[in-house]
């Protein structure tokens, strides 16, 4: 335990001096990410458990030291490098959201446009609309200061987060109600999942092309890694099934991931060299 | 036709079904009593195919879970999605239309909400709705009035007689006798992991007052009540 938290505490610094030193605007990710984090605790169920236990004012506390704990780090971060208005703005910002209505932000139904085909990409894109705001974002930046690097980040966190959609564990009656055979079952679920991907960052994708087009080679290979990976995620989701992902399947995963992206890097050079 | 022979499950050394054998024919409602951990659920679950378990279950169908619409006790929705969503992931599920659930709403939910912010008895009538889009041959029906308000009940009660009318096999559990008496063909009494003999029409009285004597017994008496 205390070695998870060390190896989280260094690799949170090594990636902030990673990002702060090769891209503009990181700033902004350090102020989304723990709003973003705060807001997951508002889950309504939760903060009427903490209501009924430690009463209105002790429960307002609890959660203002909640989103004030979750925000330290980054807020330590930014004034390392002299961030200080986003600080101000984080330290106001986010014991705001303590005072924030629950209930109302719980129930607000966000349309998709995946609704033809749940659940993955449904119930994803309510849980994570605002990390796709922040893609786009940092996306429109990335080409404002033609900056391409930045640019791949995005489309590497556009994958991340949809990956991330195939980590919950649906219970067993959804898998059971299914009529098609597994290979069948299967076959669906990764059509659905690059489909409703591509749909989502369909734009994206778009806009990086036309506005790096001497490095459409990468941006296609990257794409194509990530298509590779969500499929990959989605076999070892269903190879686990009921259970969750476990150490055997973060291995394999773990594995092939170092193979692609020295791949990636071969396969990218041996494709420039015909250029 | 469906039949279960010999089925038999066990918890660990905690034997809950011992050698159960049912017969259920096409056209018929069958109806399950019993206590609380009595075993309906895991009966249900066995038959469904959600549970393993010694045994084995024949029926005319090619494969009899793709046939088979389940009504669990507690049904689990995922959160962040709506019950129009819930019901076309069940209809997909089966290659069924979804096209007209608003025509179709007849327990009139509101389906643009969150289904896992309904009332329990809104979630049984969406999972039965659900079910029923399916265009299922074989219903499997765990506590399907439990929480549910009268109007639906007796809309539930119609709708389990216009599926008995359609050739449909139900089966069914409830801890409101009244309510299978009404609707059921033969009720079976779950006791120590075995089914009792089939209780026909004619003979649920006797059924309820087997139940009675058996379960109530001199229990009441230990309470000393003044």
């Amino acid at each position: 335990m205390i070695l998870a938290w060390i190896l989280a505490l260094i690799s949170f610094i090594g990636l902030s001096i990673v990002l702060f030193s090769k891209y503009e605007y990181t700033e902004y990710i350090y102020l989304v990410i723990p709003t973003f984090l705060s807001l997951r605790l508002t889950d309504i169920k939760r903060n009427e458990f903490l209501k009924i236990c430690y009463g209105d004012r002790r429960f307002y506390l609890i959660r203002f030291l909640e989103n004030l704990i979750i925000s330290i780090p980054f807020l330590l971060i930014l004034l390392i490098h002299q961030k200080y208005l986003i600080s101000i703005f984080l330290l106001v910002f986010i014991p705001l959201l303590t005072l924030f209505r629950w209930k109302s932000v719980s129930q607000i139904i966000i349309p998709t446009p995946f609704q033809k085909r749940p659940f993955e990409f449904t119930v994803g894109f309510r849980r994570s609309f605002l990390l796709i705001i922040l893609i786009y974002v940092i996306s429109f930046i990335a080409i404002r200061v033609d900056n391409f690097n930045l640019g791949l980040f995005t489309l590497l966190l556009s994958f991340l987060t949809s990956i991330s959609y195939y980590s919950f564990m649906e219970n067993e009656f959804y898998v059971w109600s299914h009529k098609d055979k597994p290979n069948g079952f299967l076959w669906k679920k990764i059509l659905i999942g690059v489909m409703m991907n591509s749909i989502l960052y369909f734009l994206l994708m778009v806009m990086l092309l036309f506005s790096f087009p001497e490095n459409m080679v990468h941006i296609l290979i990257l794409y194509a890694i990530g298509v590779f990976f969500m499929i990959a995620v989605i076999f070892m989701k269903y190879a686990a099934f009921p259970h969750r992902i476990g150490l055997k399947e973060s291995i394999v995963m773990s594995i092939s991931s170092v193979f692609s992206t020295y791949n990636n890097h071969n396969v990218s050079i041996f494709l420039l060299s015909f250029h | 036709m469906i039949k279960v022979h010999n089925l038999s499950k066990s918890f660990g050394s905690f034997l809950i079904l011992d050698d159960i054998n049912l017969e259920l024919q096409k056209g018929r409602i069958y109806g399950f009593v019993g206590k609380n951990g009595s075993g309906k659920t895991t009966l249900f679950k066995c038959i469904a195919g959600l549970e393993e378990f010694r045994g084995g279950i024949v029926s005319d169908y090619d494969s009899l879970k793709n046939h088979t619409g389940l009504l669990l006790a507690e049904p689990y929705f995922i959160a962040k999605m709506t019950a129009r969503e819930y019901v076309i992931l069940m209809c997909n599920a089966r290659d069924v239309s979804s096209d007209e659930i608003d025509r179709q709403n007849i327990f009139e939910l509101p389906l643009d909400r969150y289904a896992s912010q309904y009332s329990t008895g809104m979630k049984k009538k969406l999972a039965l709705f659900a079910i029923l889009l399916q265009k299922n041959d074989f219903f499997i029906l765990d506590e399907p009035f439990n929480g549910v308000d009268i109007q639906s009940n007796m809309i539930i009660s119609e709708l389990l007689k216009k599926l008995k009318e359609l050739g449909k096999i139900v089966i069914i559990s409830s801890h409101i006798f009244s309510s299978l008496t009404d609707i059921c063909d033969e009720i079976s009494w779950l006791k120590d992991g075995q089914t009792s003999p089939n209780y026909n029409k004619g003979n649920f009285e006797l059924l309820e007052a087997e139940m009675k004597t058996s379960v109530i017994s001199d229990r009441i008496s230990l309470l000393n009540l003044e």
